[in-house]
């Protein structure tokens, strides 16, 4: 595969066409190195760092009865170890020792993430990693402490898998299902992970049970029943019968088969770009060949498509479209935030009006914070999952331009008589939002989007709540219980929610915006290339056509033979390609 | 505190005034109601999200392996469990006259036959059981919140927020939690909300349970657990809610207050084996039901179900440590383990002992409701008088006093926050423990303390600097200190049995 992408870039280079050699150097680089990223989410203590732990066979993620995880941590393949804290003002941080993990991560080690870490990111010289697996421990859900939660769904819509763990003990609470629910929209790839059975006697009655409630989600298959604790003592002992006895070697078959079929789309995508870049070498082979044989209809017949080529370059209709995408994208950001941040604003008004302020303070301000990000996180995947429907769309209209102006060297291959559509490299349904094949184009992560969403976590970074009402209702000065108090507290903490709600708008408002800016100047500046790529293919066809007018009579057929003879070899290439498309 | 003139002589003296009121009306019912609760023992539900081994604690404080449990969800509807003369299952249905239920008992636990009602058509169902853990209150297990199934979870609201504006049914909360949940504090929210005004922190207690399974299983789970619960009590988000956080692990308890010989007999086989053997065979729950040991498997897989990994681990240390010579030794040793002992003499020193007052309050919201709510010729007066108790009863002062010390409404400076809840009663309502004594302190030693304690709450009272809240704490710590010295040294409630 790799081959044969470095064979038509090649061709490309030596047509003096390094646009074209640039777009499959691109595709060569992702398949490569692919990163197949699978975030570990779940309830808090399910389980989720010792699943990291185990699975990596080394103590990364801090693991302890009393910890939890508030800040994601990535852990991806290094050559040694090395820890990277990446903190929200982009700052790149030196790499730090691997024990230097639990003082980012926990809320001990970082309380209220005084350290403003945005996420950790930890290589390992782990063999499971060395595929491209990247795995993602979260902050639990449903955790009091863990303002990051809100994180993980954000982190789900560049997710190719969700490992949804729960541990043995009990069956799935209403939380653990809603959040299910709730995932499958950012990311439908759900491998559920049943942890801790070495410890829970009933365990396998557990099983059925989630199995069931798995069903009723849309969700086939059981859980993956694990014990963490016996493949670490596996490891430490060196004993394959307790690593067998874990459950783990099933996981990782999962995982490698999300990675499988991952590297299947990535594939497809490659030479579908392949294709279309052989179809504009082709493009004046073909139409200097042609010329020979009757050099009006083509030169007419050329000029048309330049003309085509042409309109897609400057004030065309790919761009309205990407531009109208994306106001509507903004006007629904800026909506939704608005319908959703009322919707808090009233919940909270209401817990204000029958509680007294000065009691619930603390708690009251980590909920107002935690429902706000849980919003602000409910827009960003809305905005990622329309980015990605109008980045298809563009890709679609696309490949069908390429197709008129530089046609396939191929057709496509006809369906089966029976109906049925011939085996390819892709099933149906590909259940990637980010990761669209069409004309090879890679999805938003290939444009490196998958960063700017993360910035959304710095909204949970933004002006905590308790400083602003500190301030406001005097930290530690007797508190008096008399009515006429409680209302004139009541009066300053909706004052101080409704600026709090507002201000954390604002600033999500930013963020999503800057986010929705980037989006599109990057698949603007991706398409445009793409369309200057594509006029001065045509141009080139057209010249090649204006050539033999004039040429000399007697080396026609010569030269017939000739770009006849190239024009096969590029079949050739371009019938390789579909037979690997076709699952060859 | 207590006599005709006390708090609880005037509570029953106004319920007799209501049964007056409302004789021959419609609210009669409800004031018989009222009565009964108030000579009955104290109403305690076991409550938290599902799973979190309620009915398992609930066997275990009563000491018979009675309410059913299962590793998927149980309880559908409340099940009331108070002493009795005889066996006797009542089936209370939502709409509709009460029944007699048949029951047989599968392992113990019972197995009702609802006949021709469903789970949902049950209000909830009533257990007579003759039991000494039963004479002095009666426990109420609860289904669980955050249930998969939706409608568990509203059994389990409408049991403490009826919608019918009356008081909730119970006096004291046991509240069960595995990790503190933002559910568990959304539920604890709920229950204290003001508009339900019948609970406070004062009558509720947390527990870690399954506090075995936090540590995973391991040998040192419960200590392990000890440091949570002290990092949860030190939580105020937590300790506004509840008076504090114990952990247990109740399934332990439980297969330790039912221990039988034969359990010790396989105990004692598994104790005799290599440690090598031993501690492959206890790896993991599988291995231990599975591979190849002394006793059938099947028999070793019972005993999983019965201890758990944790309760087995442990029980076979002891053995091996020679403290389980006998069934009774073991089951001692396995009980002091499980944190259940803390838990009961917890419930006697916090609940047992304002048992009276409890119920009291419980009596005046009822009555007030039913002013409200049956409005009959002299109901205004009644609300009036219920009204003029609430405000004077110096034991409710005491108890509001509590309450807003714990959610941070009142602050005192320094240690004083400390020394007032506890003279209120935080620590324990018998005299030593409020005055921060040793139970075994000399009478002269406990006279002293509490003439220290008035004369400092007496000057704080009367400082000039001092402002509103503060002086208002110290005059009613004041009354306190004085009802104290007057009530002599009685001897202490004892500990709920």
């Amino acid at each position: 595969m790799l081959g044969l992408l470095s064979e038509v870039a090649d061709l490309a280079v030596a047509a003096g066409r390094a646009d074209l050699a640039e777009r499959i150097g691109a595709q060569s680089a992702r398949l490569a190195a692919p990163e197949v990223c699978v975030v570990v989410a779940g309830e808090f203590k399910a389980g989720k760092s010792s699943l990291v732990n185990a699975l990596v066979g080394a103590d990364v993620c801090p693991v302890d009865d009393d910890v939890a995880t508030s800040v994601p941590t990535l852990v991806r393949y290094a050559p040694g170890p090395a820890v990277h804290a990446r903190r929200a003002e982009n700052g790149h941080d030196g790499a730090e020792a691997i024990d230097r993990v639990a003082a980012y991560v926990t809320e001990q080690g970082n309380p209220d993430n005084r350290e403003e870490v945005r996420i950790v990111e930890v290589g390992l010289p782990a063999p499971v990693l060395r595929g491209g697996l990247v795995l993602v421990d979260t902050p639990g859900v449903g955790g009091l402490r863990s303002t990051y939660a809100a994180a993980t769904m954000t982190a789900l819509t560049m997710a190719h898998a969700v490992l949804f763990v729960s541990d043995a003990s009990q069956e799935y609470t209403r939380p653990e299902l809603d959040f299910l629910a709730a995932a499958r929209q950012a990311c439908p790839e759900v491998v559920a992970v049943l942890s801790k059975v070495d410890v829970v006697p009933a365990w396998r009655r557990i099983l059925a049970l989630d199995e069931g409630w798995l069903a009723e989600a849309g969700v086939s298959g059981a859980p993956v029943p694990t014990s963490s604790a016996l493949q670490r003592q596996g490891d430490l002992l060196d004993r394959a019968d307790l690593r067998t006895e874990s459950g783990m070697a099933a996981l990782v078959a999962r995982l490698d088969d999300v990675a499988d079929r991952y590297g299947r789309v990535l594939a497809a995508g490659a030479l579908a770009d392949a294709g279309a870049v052989l179809g504009q070498l082709a493009g004046p082979l073909r139409a200097e060949h042609d010329a020979l044989a009757d050099p009006v209809a083509t030169i007419e017949e050329r000029a048309r498509a330049v003309e085509r080529a042409r309109a897609l370059t400057s004030d065309a209709d790919w761009a309205a479209v990407l531009d109208d995408g994306m106001v509507d994208a903004e006007t629904h950001v800026e909506r939704e935030l608005a319908r959703r941040s009322k919707a808090v604003l009233a919940e909270a008004e209401q817990t204000v009006r029958t509680t007294d302020p000065a009691s619930h303070w603390d708690e009251f301000g980590a909920t107002l914070a935690r429902r706000v990000s849980e919003e602000v996180s409910a827009v960003t995947v809305e905005l990622s999952a329309m980015a990605t429907d109008l980045a298809a769309r563009l890709a679609d209209e696309f490949a069908a331009h390429e197709a008129a102006i530089a046609p396939l060297v191929i057709a496509p291959a006809p369906p089966a008589l029976d109906g049925e559509a011939p085996p390819t490299l892709l099933p149906a349904g590909t259940p990637w939002r980010g990761v669209l094949v069409q004309a090879g184009w890679g999805g938003l992560e290939a444009l490196g989007v998958m960063g700017s969403i993360l910035t959304f976590t710095s909204i949970s970074l933004f002006n905590p709540f308790s400083l602003v009402i500190g301030a406001l209702i005097g930290g530690k000065s007797l508190r008096d219980a008399r009515r006429r108090e409680v209302e004139r507290r009541r009066e300053q903490a909706t004052e101080s929610v409704a600026q709090y709600v507002h201000d954390a708008v604002q600033a999500a408002d930013r963020e999503l915006k800057s986010t929705t800016r980037r989006i599109r100047r990057d698949l603007g500046t991706t398409y445009q290339r793409r369309a200057d790529a594509l006029l001065r293919s045509a141009q080139d066809a057209l010249a090649a056509a204006e050539r033999t007018i004039g040429a000399d009579g007697a080396d026609r057929e010569g030269r017939r033979r000739e770009l006849a003879d190239r024009l096969g070899r590029l079949e050739t290439l371009a019938r390789r390609a579909d037979n690997l498309a076709a699952g060859g | 505190m207590s006599g005709p003139d006390g708090f609880v002589g005037q509570v029953a003296a106004l319920v007799r005034t209501a049964g007056e009121i409302y004789a021959g009306t419609a609210g009669q019912a409800r004031v018989d109601e009222v009565a009964a609760r108030l000579a009955g023992p104290l109403r305690v539900a076991i409550a938290g999200k599902v799973k979190a081994g309620k009915s398992t604690l609930l066997n275990a404080l009563v000491g018979e392996e009675l309410a059913p449990t299962d590793a998927g969800e149980c309880t559908r509807v409340p099940w009331w469990f108070r002493d009795g003369l005889t066996y006797r299952a009542t089936l209370h249905p939502a709409t509709g006259p009460a029944q007699a239920a048949r029951f047989t008992r599968t392992d113990g636990a019972l197995d009702i036959d609802l006949g021709d009602l469903a789970a949902a058509d049950l209000d909830h169902i009533d257990v007579e059981w003759p039991s000494r853990a039963l004479r002095s209150v009666t426990l109420i297990d609860t289904p669980g919140i955050a249930s998969a199934t939706p409608s568990l979870t509203e059994a389990a609201e409408r049991f403490f927020a009826p919608d019918d504006e009356r008081t909730g049914p119970a006096d004291a909360v046991i509240y069960l939690m595995r990790h503190l949940h933002a559910a568990d504090v959304g539920f604890l929210e709920s229950f204290t909300d003001d508009a339900y005004a019948g609970a406070t922190p004062v009558n509720t207690i947390a527990v870690l349970s399954r506090a075995d399974e936090l540590g995973v299983g391991r040998l040192d789970a419960m200590e392990s657990a000890g440091r949570v619960a002290e990092r949860y009590r030190q939580d105020r988000r937590l300790s506004r809610l509840c008076q504090t956080v114990v952990p247990v692990a109740g399934l332990l308890a439980q297969a330790a207050v039912t221990l039988r010989e034969d359990e010790l007999r396989l105990f004692r086989q598994l104790a005799d084996l290599p440690g090598t053997e031993l501690e492959e065979l206890l790896l993991s729950v599988d291995r231990f039901a599975v591979r190849p040991g002394p006793a059938p498997a099947a028999d070793r897989a019972q005993l999983l179900r019965r201890f758990g990994i944790f309760g087995t681990r442990t029980a076979v240390a002891i053995v091996r440590d020679g403290r389980g010579a006998t069934a009774a030794d073991l089951a001692d040793a396995l009980l002091a383990v499980s944190g259940v002992e803390e838990l009961r003499a917890l419930l006697g020193a916090q609940f047992a002992g304002r048992s009276d007052l409890l119920k009291g309050r419980a009596a005046l919201l009822a009555l007030a409701d039913l002013a409200r709510t049956v409005p009959v010729a002299r109901s205004e007066a009644l609300e009036a008088d219920v009204e003029r108790i609430q405000a004077g009863a110096h034991e409710l002062a005491e108890m509001r006093l509590l309450n807003a010390l714990r959610a941070g409404e009142v602050a005192l400076p320094g240690t004083q926050g400390d020394e007032a809840a506890r003279l209120l009663g935080a620590g324990g309502a018998d005299v030593r423990a409020r005055l921060g004594l040793g139970p075994s302190a000399e009478d002269a030693e406990v006279d002293a303390a509490l003439a220290g304690a008035l004369d400092r709450w007496q000057r704080r009272a009367e400082n000039p600097i001092a402002i509103g809240p503060a002086v208002e704490a110290a005059r009613v710590l004041v009354r306190t200190c004085e009802a104290l010295v007057a009530a002599g040294r009685q001897p202490a409630p004892g500990p709920v049995r």
